[in-house]
């Protein structure tokens, strides 16, 4: 299973965020995959309804989460404040993102 | 904290607060009832004219006039977790510095932008009505965001590989605040050219706020929104520059600062809201040069010029650039003089940055 995650916005825009980083879970430890993996199942990323829009708030960011496991893909947008399933998610996506960031 | 014991009273309906008062067993209870009765019909009616006269345009609502001028602060801790407004009270309009930086700049943050919109714009809190300043510090756990939610400023504690805490810089502060300012006034449509005009404004009043707390004349102001917020391991000095949009920053994990300085390199795109913090950039570098080329500090001519611009009825919600510049030159030769030196170095900063102002 693959988990690409795309950030729009927040106080600025970072095109580095916003390009995406992609977290694949068969080049994850063992550990950190099985953990990824119960957030994805408890998120019901292939089974949650879109949010419906709502007029942008300042400064919010956007999410782009897109799962890909075998013949299967959902793209999924949505806006700050996010359900804590979907927000648990996206931190340990963003964590393990950053973990793996060359030192500069 | 200050003790709250009747919470209860303000989720009951006003029939059963009536019964409450008929019925009361005790004088303080009856009294309690009433008092909340009376306190929420007052807020009813004036939720009610503030429904009705957002319906006919009318451009504002009845005063409460009670705290004119007077900045009112409370600042909660969030613990790390994410439920607003947060686990507790950490400091109260007056008391003592917490020893807690992100409390302590939240709370200084508030004030500096609260006097800033007082002494220079006569302009009381966000409202203009004299609104309490509430924040939350210490949102959530590594957040790497500050956002204003229409009640109270937001401030994650920041990642720290990529961001320090969001309350570490005052412009950031003013920044959110003044988005506050911008929908109460303006009210300009959050994608594409009214979007942008909104992130610029919000970043001209945030460096205003900055650039008065320090007493600068704008040949000693930096220009920069955020610098600090970024930690040492990142490639830049701050989110963005009003002086040199595009230069901020260039980070192998957060890309280069995408902001254009001119029209000619306005970016077309779907992502952030049709590029409202990309964008920004055209009309931020116009506020800089008319800034500049007036000289002194920027918040007594340009900023004055921007801030009644955002007053201004002839500014629609989804205006333009151009609609905007056109506005700026409007209020530039009422405040300062038809056909000055004023209106011609706003004239000149439009056309610079390739924005008409015919």
């Amino acid at each position: 299973m693959r988990i690409t995650l795309r950030t729009q916005g927040g106080i600025a825009h970072f095109p580095g965020l916003a390009r995406g980083v992609t977290v694949d879970l068969d080049l994850l430890p063992a550990e950190a995959a099985a953990a990824l993996a119960d957030l994805v199942a408890k998120a019901r990323l292939f089974d949650r309804d879109e949010p419906p829009a709502a007029p942008p708030a300042p400064d919010a960011r956007t999410y782009e989460l897109v799962v890909e496991d075998g013949e299967r893909r959902r793209t999924l947008r949505v806006v700050e404040p996010l359900p804590p399933d979907l927000q648990d998610l996206v931190d340990r996506v963003g964590r393990l993102a950053r973990s793996s960031r060359p030192v500069v | 904290m200050t003790p709250h014991r009747h919470s209860i009273f303000c989720i009951l309906p006003p029939h059963l607060l009536e019964h409450v008062a008929t019925n009361a067993k005790t004088p303080a209870q009856r009294h309690r009832a009433l008092s909340t009765l009376a306190t929420d019909s007052t807020h009813r009616a004036m939720r009610a004219v503030r429904a009705a006269s957002f319906v006919s345009g009318a451009p504002k609502q009845p005063r409460l006039h009670a705290f004119e001028g007077k900045v009112r602060r409370t600042i909660w801790t969030a613990r790390s977790e994410r439920a607003l407004p947060g686990a507790a009270v950490a400091r109260t309009e007056g008391s003592k510095p917490t020893g807690d930086a992100a409390v302590d700049e939240a709370y200084d943050g508030l004030g500096a932008t609260f006097d800033y919109y007082w002494h220079v714009h006569c302009r009381s809190s966000i409202d203009d009505e004299g609104m309490a300043l509430d924040a939350t510090v210490h949102f959530g756990r590594e957040y790497d965001n500050a956002f204003w939610n229409g009640e109270r400023m937001v401030f994650g504690d920041g990642d720290g590989e990529l961001f320090n805490r969001f309350t570490a810089c005052v412009d950031v502060i003013g920044h959110e605040l003044s988005h506050g300012v911008i929908e109460d006034e303006a009210q300009l449509q959050y994608f594409n050219q009214s979007g942008a005009l909104n992130e610029s404004c919000a970043d001209v009043f945030g460096t205003l706020v900055r650039q008065r707390l320090l007493n600068q004349a704008v040949d000693r102001a930096d220009w920069l929104i955020g610098a600090g917020l970024f930690t040492s391991g990142v490639k830049g000095a701050a989110l963005r520059s009003l002086k040199a949009p595009g230069t901020a920053y260039d980070d192998p994990a957060l890309g280069k600062d995408p902001q254009p300085d001119h029209m000619s390199k306005y970016v077309h795109t779907l992502d952030d809201n049709g590029g409202v913090h990309i964008n920004s950039g055209i009309p931020n570098r116009a506020f800089y040069l008319v800034a500049t080329a007036l000289g002194g500090h920027a918040w007594e001519k340009a900023g004055r010029i921007w801030y009644e611009t955002l007053r201004d009825s002839r500014l629609r919600p989804n205006a333009s650039f151009c609609r905007f510049a056109g506005r700026t030159v409007a209020n530039a030769a009422r405040l300062f003089g038809s056909n000055g030196d004023v209106e011609q170095a706003v004239r000149a900063a439009w056309e610079t940055v390739g924005v008409s102002t015919k």
